[in-house]
């Protein structure tokens, strides 16, 4: 079990990033504080030595993605709302995000989950497709083959937004 | 993709949030600790409950017995590590004097030779009466090391060594108010 302050610590480094990832997978901000609680709990409570920091944002990036997945199940078998439903209740929180941002956003919201975790963490996080496939542990031509019809699926939507 | 970027760029967890996580994550470790600490007690305690009871049944259950045969006989029970762990006779009176020896929980070579230094076995000895030991034991390593101890205490009071017999010899034997594992030694 780690310390007060080791969980304090984790929680102002790596908040954004469990939060950019809850909002790639639930869409909703209302399960973001369970996904937070989860993970940083699952972090306080696990006795894993990380090797270096990208080992432990790695670990931290599975456990929000698998945590949000687990909760997604949970949510669909306790209740049946609608993804736009989900989707309207989510824009309030995102008021302080720019219109721009907000469509770039939007679009890459609503490509298919395998999708938008990889265009996330390539786009994003930096990671190359061999290092992203090692963290959703899948194989890298999988990796490839949807980074590039993901996209493909943006460059329709978002159109010359895509080649600045 | 700088879009994209900056897109991402403008989601942020609020002070709030992280606030509220991290008071509910200590809150919860803290519990989990208290849980994990009680239910550790818990195994602890199942543990030493598994001990007594497997411990107790081990010493308590008798693997031999020990038959003195004063007529009535004296059965002694013995655990598999020769420790008399209970005491019976047909006669009342002799089963409480035996009783009131505290024989019980002692190593069979002390309690047999408090039994003979018993004043009414002496008597019967006195009498004449025949004192005889019998060994029942399936265990014959046990029954090797009793037989010696036996030997032992008859040779201090000047007593024939007992020869073995089977079951069925001492159950025939037992029948006729002799006592399990007759051996037919006689006092000289």
């Amino acid at each position: 079990m780690r310390s007060e302050l080791q969980v304090s610590l984790a929680i102002e480094k790596y908040a954004d990033l469990v939060k950019r990832i809850c909002m790639l997978n639930l869409k909703n901000y209302a399960d973001t504080e369970d996904i937070f609680q989860t993970v940083f709990l699952k972090y306080a409570m696990s006795s894993i030595d990380f090797e270096n920091d990208s080992h432990e944002k790695a670990w931290f990036i599975r456990v929000a993605m698998n945590a949000s997945r687990d909760l997604l199940k949970n949510f669909f078998r306790c209740k049946t709302v609608s993804i736009e439903e989900v989707l309207e209740s989510s824009l309030p929180s995102y008021d302080s995000i720019d219109c721009k941002y907000k469509e770039v956003l939007e679009v890459v919201l609503n490509l298919p989950a395998k999708y938008r975790d990889v265009i996330y963490l390539h786009y994003y996080e930096g990671y190359t497709a061999p290092e992203i496939a090692k963290i959703l542990k899948k194989n890298v031509n999988t990796i490839y083959t949807n980074l590039t019809r993901a996209r493909k699926l943006l460059r329709d939507d978002l159109g010359g937004m895509m080649d600045e | 993709m700088s879009d994209i970027k900056r897109a991402f760029d403008q989601v942020k967890a609020s002070e709030e949030l992280k606030e509220q996580t991290e008071s509910a994550v200590v809150s919860k470790m803290m519990f989990k600790h208290k849980r994990h600490r009680f239910s550790r007690m818990v195994t602890a305690c199942i543990c030493l409950v598994l001990v007594l009871g497997i411990g107790g049944w081990t010493y308590l259950t008798p693997t031999m017995a020990i038959t003195i045969d004063t007529n009535p006989a004296i059965e002694l029970g013995v655990n598999r590590f020769d420790r008399v762990v209970s005491i019976s006779s047909d006669d009342d009176k002799i089963e409480e004097i035996t009783k009131g020896l505290k024989i019980r929980n002692k190593k069979c070579q002390i309690a047999i030779d408090e039994i003979l230094r018993c004043p009414i076995i002496e008597e019967l000895e006195d009498s004449g009466q025949n004192v005889s030991f019998g060994v029942d034991c399936d265990k014959a390593q046990q029954r090797e090391r009793v037989q010696e101890c036996i030997n032992e205490c008859q040779k201090r009071f000047g007593q024939k060594q007992g020869q073995d017999n089977d079951k069925t010899q001492s159950s025939e034997h037992h029948g006729n108010g002799q006592g399990n594992g007759y051996h037919g030694g006689r006092t000289e």
